[in-house]
């Protein structure tokens, strides 16, 4: 301790003590957070991620160009080559979901769905988005965005899982609930990659091009910005 | 202070070397250090996992804004303080439901000094329940951890002179709730 000024009294040392002495974590409960985080970003499985394996040389962009790219690219292949439109999304269950932060897309199974009703207007995808840089510096007080982040995930998460089951009806419809609640949320980059990989997935190609050209501008030096290239590329 | 804290690499405290921070290598050296300061800030057990959950998506997030030059252990300790005191406001709405996560205990069998220490533990967290989080946090970093106050001050964006007072507060602080706690077991026993 270098502050010799605020030597603290052997009685209070004493008691502090035992705090100094806790274990560690059990790694079992730190690879399961892992595993949670990985989700979140969109990791693939069991695949521990990029880095692992030691030093990487340029922290987390280094990851977007490694296995984060090729497995979320790998999400649209599959996206592209069962594009359906899923119209049996269970609007009960999402509605549940979203008050109980709890990631709920599989279709409904047993009796078909009431019919479709007409996708909500994307109004956030036509919205014209301030500029805004991806990578931004540590600020301590925005207690809004943390106090979100919960809430923030459980939206994407759904947006994620729908997608990966080939229901990019619901991806978008989740999606773009997140760009109403949290525009400029904790995870918007990853809204937009997704909104573009839902959107080539539902073969709306025009709009596809249109936000991936809105997400590049907003965030220059995204680490998704790969994920949504592939995307784009796959195309036809 | 005392002894370092359990776990701490010999390291800890200074920063890493250029270009050798990624975002797994940091996960894997400060998992424990981010669980012990996300549970001495006060997160309950039962949401320790979501809560550093949140806390490595914001560090994934932001990585690319730290400065290798500086220890990381602060920087790490900043984000955490901030995601605590969110949680904490938001804990004034959610009804406590004891008993529903396990406390992470050792594997060792329990004989009575183990069992003696983890009270003792449970002691310290219960008593630092009565700091208020910018002091408990001040206290938390410098006499848990052991980082100077000037580091402190810059993690939680804060004058140097105001972590000395949060720090000379908490000490009182924690000297008061500590004879509480002696009284009412006294109390109990007597």
């Amino acid at each position: 301790m270098s502050d010799t000024a605020d030597r603290i009294s052997r009685e209070l040392d004493e008691f502090l003590a035992p705090e100094r002495r806790c274990p560690d974590p059990p790694a079992a409960v730190r690879d399961d957070v892992l595993s949670r985080v990985g989700a979140t970003l969109g990791w693939s499985g069991s695949d521990p991620g990029p880095g692992s394996s030691g030093p990487a040389p340029s922290g987390a962009r280094a990851l977007a160009r490694g296995s984060l790219a090729k497995s979320v690219a790998t999400l649209v292949v599959g996206g592209v080559i069962g594009a359906g439109v899923h119209e049996g999304y269970d609007r009960a269950r999402e509605r549940r979901a979203e008050q109980g932060n709890i990631v709920a897309v599989a279709p409904p199974p047993g009796p078909p769905p009431p019919p479709p009703a007409p996708a909500p207007a994307p109004a956030p995808l036509a919205a014209e988005p301030q500029p805004k840089p991806s990578i931004v510096r540590y600020e301590p007080p925005r207690p809004r965005r943390d106090r979100n982040l919960a809430a923030e995930r459980a939206l994407i998460e759904q947006g994620r899982t729908a997608l990966g089951r080939d229901q990019g009806d619901a991806a978008l419809t989740v999606l773009e609930r997140h760009a109403r609640d949290f525009p400029e949320g904790e995870l918007a980059e990853e809204r937009e990659s997704l909104q573009v990989q839902a959107l080539v997935g539902l073969e709306r190609f025009e709009q596809a091009r249109k936000v991936a050209a809105r997400f590049h501008r907003r965030f220059p030096r995204s680490i998704f910005g790969t994920v949504v290239d592939e995307a784009l590329k796959s195309i036809p | 202070m005392g002894g370092k804290p359990a776990g701490q690499l010999p390291n800890a405290a200074t920063a890493p070397a250029p270009g050798t921070l990624d975002f797994h290598s940091l996960y894997k050296q400060e998992f424990a250090y981010s669980w012990r300061t996300l549970r001495r800030l006060g997160v309950r057990e039962s949401d320790l996992a979501d809560v550093a959950h949140d806390l490595f998506i914001v560090v994934f997030r932001h990585l690319s804004d730290y400065d290798p030059s500086r220890p990381v252990r602060p920087w790490l300790f900043g984000i955490a303080f901030r995601i605590v005191s969110d949680y904490r406001r938001s804990l004034r709405f959610v009804r406590e439901v004891p008993g529903d996560a396990p406390e992470i205990v050792d594997r060792a069998p329990p004989v009575d000094d183990q069992i003696a220490e983890r009270q003792a533990r449970e002691a310290v967290n219960r008593v630092l329940e009565e700091l208020e989080l910018d002091r408990r946090a001040v206290l938390v970093m410098h006499d848990l951890e052991g980082h100077p106050v000037p580091q402190i001050a810059a993690a939680l964006a804060i004058p140097v002179a105001t972590a000395y007072s949060r720090l000379r507060l908490a000490r009182e602080d924690l000297a008061a709730a500590i004879k509480r706690l002696r009284a009412r077991e006294e109390g109990r026993r007597a």
